[in-house]
């Protein structure tokens, strides 16, 4: 065993799940259907990662993170949790994870929301002075002073979401899993979440793997980004990675002296004009650099900026995209006899 | 103050100067290692006797949140304390009309009748003979199960504590204001030994054991029928009947009597009830040993249909 494979908390080796749809098509006659919600798929978190898991509906990220808590089996294929084996030590597992269902509360609905807390200290055991301090960084950070002796019920979306996240770390789990913790929050109480999950992951060295349909939570919080689609891992890298591997295109904004007639520069293609403003797309897999010396070659460069491609539209051309680009050899698995799984 | 707000980080900028996830999970790793802090970890230095404390302070704390979540609707509580109180007032007049047209009816003069009445109503209040009262069918409904399923504890003890609150509840909302009104109004018969006394509240215990127990395999039924009415309205009927609040057991003629004297159900309301009165034929440690039986076998049996339950749910998912 080498040092990096003692690391990862996380093991999933060619995990499949299916899924056995019995639909009634006629008197006594059933029809069966498998839905394969994740095929072959193979991946490693290390203690301490952030990783952001992305997919379009329907791919599989719930399926994953439900059999990740224990709570569904693969169909076929190892999975391990904190050396644990999911579904068959689930309770033991659970003292160590945390889990926060997007639409799902474990909250009690009908008493304030502090009492949540209480109990949460009771059944994990936290330590009175440990529990109130952390407890009252978390009210902090998460804003809950304002409605913590407030009926769960009576909480709005974004509320009652601070406070499951609360649940989820307050005994202070190694791994927890988020399915869509954003969903549906305005963008204070997504800050609040973001920074606090960051905060977390940096300070507590919290193992996160949290599933969101929203870029700008993957853009300030995960270095690392996996995109399933169909049930198949389709990435797993960096989202600089992502981007170049995706292609697609990065602007460069130019301000010269005064208005001139649109460049013309080898390797970039003018696609605005505005006074003596212009705008040129080149290629996202190309350096900058030579680009830009060219410009100011042969042009009274004043100023300049480049734009990245915007992440909502790298990842839908991911999803859209028939051939996805092969899966770079996986950072964090240096294990070559565990090939990443094929592409589609 | 939420930090981000005032200062939030710039999204892209941020990207170009991360470092590869290889270097940070080893820094993480390396910041994680000198924490001995995680709270898994620190269980081990408690005691056996500190264990135990924690561990009842922990149902204590569950029981008392189900009983609180009980008492924040204070118009429902309000409703049925006073109609209890009317329904006792209602059943004791009724039962007494009844002795003085046919007294000795049942063995029971009418005292006896009367307290059999009262008595019968709080324990089938305290203990749900109507049935229900257990979340889990509308749990595995919305998919709420899950949850229930990520938390660190039995399954079945879970329903069990909330249980407790519940009867706790039931018992202080229900049973004691009827039964004091009982007291007041009518010439109710008290146990008649401090013996008795222990053996009904001892009683009292099992009873709510053997009543979950019953009402648990009713409820987990719902892990493998998508309509559970059916089978909650003829399991209520069931354990109505053949729990004695209706009709004592001893008038079961026959056959029917002797099956009815076997069941669970009796166990319920009829044992606790004869503790009381101090009509147990054969002294009240066999009475409690057929509760203290039947809960055995109950939870037993509720122990491995949850597990069957939970291997189908995680397995099939449906
Ligand atoms: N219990 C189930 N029974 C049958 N099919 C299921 C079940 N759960 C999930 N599926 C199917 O498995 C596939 C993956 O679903 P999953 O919930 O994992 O998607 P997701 O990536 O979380 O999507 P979303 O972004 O919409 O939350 C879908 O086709 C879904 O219909
Ligand atoms: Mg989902």
């Amino acid at each position: 065993m080498t040092l990096s494979s003692d690391a990862s908390v996380i093991d999933v080796s060619e995990v499949t799940r299916t899924f056995v749809l019995r639909r009634r098509t006629g008197w006594m006659r059933r029809e069966r259907s498998d839905v394969h919600a994740v095929r072959d798929l193979s991946f490693s978190v290390r203690a301490g990662e952030m990783v952001g898991y992305l997919g379009p509906n329907g791919a599989g990220k719930s399926t994953t993170i439900k059999m990740l808590v224990g709570i569904l089996t693969p169909s076929a294929g190892r999975l391990r949790v904190a050396g644990l084996d999911p579904s068959r030590q689930r309770l033991r597992l659970a003292r160590r994870i945390g889990v926060v269902f997007g639409q799902r509360s474990a909250l009690w609905s009908d008493l304030p929301l502090r009492d949540s807390f209480d109990l949460i200290q009771r059944i994990y055991r936290i330590p009175p002075a440990r529990y109130r301090q952390n407890l009252d960084e978390f009210i902090q950070l998460l804003d809950l002073a304002s409605f913590i002796d407030t009926p769960v019920r009576q909480l709005s979306l974004g509320q009652r979401m601070r406070g499951s996240v609360t649940a989820a770390f307050l005994p202070e789990p190694e791994i927890v899993y988020l399915d869509e913790p954003t969903i549906g929050l305005d963008v204070v109480s997504k800050a609040a979440v973001r920074s606090f999950l960051s905060r977390t992951n940096r300070e507590s060295g919290t193992t996160i793997l949290l599933t969101t349909h929203d870029m700008t939570d993957v853009e300030q919080l995960c270095r690392r980004v996996m995109v399933i689609d169909h049930g198949r891992l389709g990435f797993d890298g960096t989202l600089d990675e992502l981007r170049t591997r995706i292609g697609g295109v990065r602007t460069l904004r130019v301000d010269l002296a005064e208005p001139q007639p649109a460049m013309t520069i080898e390797g970039a293609r003018v696609v605005r004009v505005d006074g003596a403003r212009q705008w040129l797309e080149f290629s996202a897999q190309d350096s900058a650099a030579p680009l830009v010396s060219a410009v100011a070659a042969r042009y009274p460069l004043v100023d300049l900026a480049v734009g990245e491609p915007a992440i909502e539209d790298i990842v839908a051309r991911l999803y859209t995209t028939d051939r996805l680009p092969a899966v770079p050899p996986s950072r964090t698995d240096p294990d070559p006899t565990h090939p990443p799984s094929p592409v589609r | 103050m939420i930090p981000d707000r005032a200062n939030p980080p710039p999204a892209q900028a941020n990207l170009a100067t991360l470092p590869a996830p290889a270097e940070l999970a080893a820094a993480a790793a390396a910041d994680a290692s000198p924490r001995p802090t995680r709270l898994v970890g620190s269980l081990g230095r408690l005691g056996r006797l500190g264990r135990a404390w924690e561990s009842a302070r922990m149902w204590g704390a569950i029981s008392s949140a189900s009983a609180r979540r009980m008492l924040r609707y204070r118009a429902a509580v309000l409703a049925s304390i006073v109609s209890n109180i009317v329904l006792t007032v209602l059943r004791g007049h009724l039962a007494l009309a009844v002795w003085a047209q046919r007294p000795g009816l049942a063995g029971y003069d009418s005292t006896a009748a009367v307290t059999f009445t009262v008595l019968g109503q709080s324990l089938v209040t305290t203990f749900a003979v109507f049935g229900g009262m257990i979340d889990i069918p509308w749990r595995v409904r919305t998919g709420s199960i899950e949850v229930d399923l990520v938390r660190p504890l039995g399954f079945q003890r879970w329903y069990l504590g909330l249980e407790v609150g519940r009867a706790a509840v039931y018992l202080a909302s229900r049973a004691l204001p009827a039964g004091i009104v009982g007291v007041l109004l009518f010439d109710l018969r008290l146990p008649r030994t401090a013996g008795a006394a222990a053996a009904f509240a001892m009683s009292l215990g099992l009873a709510l054991l053997v009543s979950f127990g019953l009402r648990y395999l009713v409820a987990l039924s719902a892990f493998w029928m998508t309509d559970f009415r059916g089978v909650q309205a003829v399991s209520a009927l069931v354990m109505m009947f053949f729990s004695g609040a209706i009709l004592p057991l001893v008038l079961f003629p026959g056959a029917l009597g002797t099956v009815a004297a076997l069941l669970p159900f009796g166990a319920v309301v009829q044992t606790p009830m004869d503790l009381y009165l101090g009509t147990v034929d054969d002294g009240p440690v066999r009475a409690l040993a057929f509760q203290a039986t039947w809960a055995l076998v109950l939870l037993l049996a509720g122990q491995t249909l949850t597990a069957r339950a939970i291997r189908r749910l995680v397995v099939q998912n449906g």
